[in-house]
């Protein structure tokens, strides 16, 4: 064992004495392959970036040449020059959105935009899914590396793709119209259990996750499925449906974006009941998926809803 | 001499009695409540101390007097007929000022074609708490409930005293008054000579704690100043602005049922309406000041006694009685806020609807007897649930501008009561002067 130990060092040393200097690289620039691990004091925006990180991408570059170092999957990527993630058309602020000017911001937007400055590559977002269910479609085929944009972990996904480890973890929630649920209102029943049985048609987006959920949880309700959250949000207003089924941020911001809103619905936050928001890529890209565990760990992200509702809040409730 | 000079001493302030030094008060308060709301905290413990003495007297004056009055009233042989007059002009009146509410919501329609603007205030003020839910719910856990339904059994239980003494040391006015109620109706049924030394003790009781409050009304400028201070400080004006609609349609009615009432009064007393509402000026100011009906009590008595010369044993019965239980300011309260929030809601309401909220507001106007505050509005639920509205949103609305609208509400069961009162003893002037005398 001692000197099977010995001989790996020693081929190292010879490795790196050797060959190293031949493909180019001074020996203070040596990068052992296996730091691609990204420095932590990144900058999110990834609009600065710093020494390391460009002596990080000078490297990766010159390891494209060395062929059998990179696992395929970040090599792919590598090669294209590009990290291509996944959003469905419609806008989701404060998550992936663009502004009058053009620009994307959010908070999925920032952290991709970060997590590709890491890897040294450009960002592309992909615009074509219909639905989030499409954006998982478009990975699972490869034309993308990733979706993110706010993607609920579920397990039906879960068998198609390999997830992240959840970056937030918000509460589902249920925006409930008062008048319907006056009438469903009992003297001698506590409001919450009128909630938890609710009756008549609840109102999701169509393939998302809360169509699962609300099948799972929901029993005696009807689920009805909507184009988009607008959609649903006006169904419920109207009376259509008895309450529109989504994460506990999406209603707050109904809430929130109009303060009319608070005489029509009621907000009801689910507690036991979690929607993990993760990031999916190929079921095969089993490096890209720990960078992005490293990356989103490194980044002690630490939220929840308010607060997410907080940092953007002057972007979302602009008038 | 000495009480000479007490009388002198009487007199000298004599002029805190006059409407002049209860405007003044009336000013002050508004005043510091408006322009140094940072003077309330020195003023406002006067009007507390003053309310809190005057509701010293109440337990006292309300046992007494029932008691005292129906025994009588039972004993002089008129009672079963005075009885029956009173439930017959009682409901009639109920019916009518319900009926009031209703129309005025209907014509006026406080809670249509609201602006987006004022819905947005509105809304901002149910939405008071930055991000909170409404509503925590567990899909895995059972719920139970916190409290029992009010049930028409469970007011009934409401009613009767365990214990008369806890309810005497506790003010539950309304246990107190269902126990005097019946106590006074055995009393009555003794044979006379031997319900003479009880009446007597009663009634020395009863008119001793009205001197008290008598004193009492020398202190009301001031009590009132450090009350309306208070009050009006405490007013949000944003809700102010956006509720417009609805207190002004309420304020109104009030002011409508104000008006009929003195006419009333003044048509069959053959006295002025200025003259009727001079008479009836202290249990009004009263109410308007403490929004306490049952701390009109004492003040009510004498306006009906002196002021008009009525019969003191059916008036001191019945004023007791209907400013504790007969709340006609509930009643329209109720009925108007009702119809406002199926309007808020854009439900339209059928007539049957109506009669179920006719007679849902005037069930939660007795309801309430015996609250105050907070826990009256609450009591809306009675009128709405029936027609599967909801409240819970638009209650905060109504708490939140409730400052002004409660001295309109009390005014209004004191108000209707003394009109109440009149119209049911009117047949019967003057038959014993000398109680009346005493309280002088």
């Amino acid at each position: 064992m001692l000197f099977k130990n010995k001989i790996k060092q020693f081929s190292v040393i010879i490795w790196f004495s050797l060959v190293m200097p031949m493909l180019g690289f001074s020996a203070t620039h040596a990068a052992p392959a296996t730091s691609i691990t990204p420095p932590v004091s990144a900058s999110v925006t990834g609009k600065n970036l710093s020494v390391e990180q460009k002596n990080l991408q000078s490297s990766t570059e010159r390891l494209r040449t060395s062929v059998p170092i990179l696992p395929p999957d970040i090599q792919r990527i590598l090669d294209r020059g590009n990290l291509l993630v996944s959003m469905p058309k419609k806008d989701n602020p404060p998550f992936f959105a663009v502004d009058e000017k053009g620009q994307y911001w959010g908070l999925d937007v920032e952290l991709a935009r970060g997590f590709a400055a890491q890897l040294g590559v450009g960002l592309v977002f992909v615009r074509d899914a219909d639905s989030y269910n499409e954006a998982v479609d478009e990975v699972v085929q490869r034309k993308t590396d990733l979706a993110w944009c706010k993607l609920s972990r579920t397990f039906e996904r879960a068998m198609r793709v390999r997830y992240s480890n959840p970056y937030v973890v918000l509460r589902q929630a249920l925006l409930i119209n008062r008048l319907a649920l006056a009438k469903q209102t009992r003297n001698d029943v506590p409001i919450e259990e009128t909630v938890q049985k609710l009756k008549g048609n609840i109102g999701v987006i169509t393939k998302s996750a809360y169509e699962e959920y609300a099948g799972k949880y929901f029993r005696h309700a009807k689920v009805i499925s909507y184009e988009n959250w607008d959609k649903v949000v006006f169904a419920t207003a109207k009376g259509e449906v008895v309450a529109a089924y989504r994460d506990e941020l999406e209603v707050k911001k109904v809430i929130k974006g109009s303060p009319e809103a608070s005489l029509t619905f009621k907000t009801a936050v689910i507690s036991d009941t979690s929607d993990d928001l993760a990031v999916a890529v190929a079921w095969d890209s089993t490096t890209l998926v720990a960078l992005l565990n490293i990356y989103l760990e490194n980044q002690k992200l630490n939220l929840n809803a308010d607060k997410i509702l907080d940092k953007y809040s002057s972007l979302l409730f602009k008038k | 001499m000495k009480t000479l000079a007490d009388k002198q001493n009487t007199k000298s302030f004599a002029f805190l009695l006059s409407p002049v030094s209860m405007l003044i008060g009336v000013l002050v308060g508004v005043l510091i409540g408006i322009a140094r709301p940072d003077w309330v905290p020195f003023v406002a413990p006067v009007g507390d101390i003053y309310l809190s003495t005057l509701k010293m007297c109440i337990a006292p004056i309300l046992s007494t007097a029932i008691a005292l009055n129906i025994g009588r009233l039972i004993q002089s042989n008129l009672g079963s007929s005075y009885l029956k007059k009173i439930f017959i002009i009682t409901l009639c009146m109920l019916g009518a000022v319900s009926l009031t509410g209703i129309v005025a919501a209907e014509v006026f329609q406080p809670g249509q074609n609201l602006t987006q603007d004022t819905l947005a205030k509105l809304g901002a003020i149910v939405n008071d708490s930055k991000y909170a839910p409404d509503l925590e719910v567990e899909l895995s856990k059972t719920y139970t409930l916190k409290e029992q339904p009010s049930h028409f059994l469970k007011f009934i239980m409401l009613m009767i005293p365990e214990n008369v003494f806890e309810a005497l040391t506790k003010g539950m006015n309304i246990k107190i008054l269902f126990f005097s109620i019946l106590f006074g109706i055995a009393v009555g049924c003794l044979e006379k000579e031997l319900s003479k030394p009880f009446f007597q003790i009663v009634e020395v009781t009863y008119l001793a704690v009205s001197k008290i409050v008598k004193a009492l009304m020398y202190f009301l400028p001031f009590g009132t100043a450090g009350l309306l201070a208070a009050q009006v400080a405490s007013v949000g004006m944003d809700a102010l602005m956006a509720m417009t609609s609805f207190i002004v349609v309420m304020i109104s009615s009030y002011l409508l049922l104000f008006m009929i009432g003195n006419i009333t009064i003044a048509y069959s007393s053959g006295k002025g309406v200025w003259e009727s509402i001079l008479i009836m000026e202290k249990p009004i100011l009263i109410a308007l000041t403490t929004q306490t009906s049952i701390a009109c009590i004492p003040s009510g008595l004498v306006a009906m006694a002196k002021g008009f010369s009525l019969d003191k044993q059916v008036s001191g019965l019945l004023i007791p009685l209907g400013f504790t239980a007969f709340r006609f300011g509930n009643v329209l309260y109720f009925a108007i806020a009702g119809i406002f929030i199926a309007q808020l809601y854009h439900i339209a309401l059928s007539l049957d609807s109506l009669v179920i909220m006719l007679v849902g507001s005037i069930f939660a106007g007795i309801a309430t007897a015996g609250t105050s505050g907070i826990l009256t509005l609450t009591m809306l639920s009675i009128v709405v649930e029936p027609l599967g509205l909801p409240l819970d949103a638009v209650l905060v609305l109504f708490i939140v501008v409730d400052p002004i609208l409660d001295p309109f509400r009390t005014l209004c069961t004191v108000h209707t009561n003394l009109v109440n009162t009149f119209i049911v003893v009117k047949d019967q002037v003057g038959v014993d002067s000398e109680a009346v005398e005493l309280l002088e």
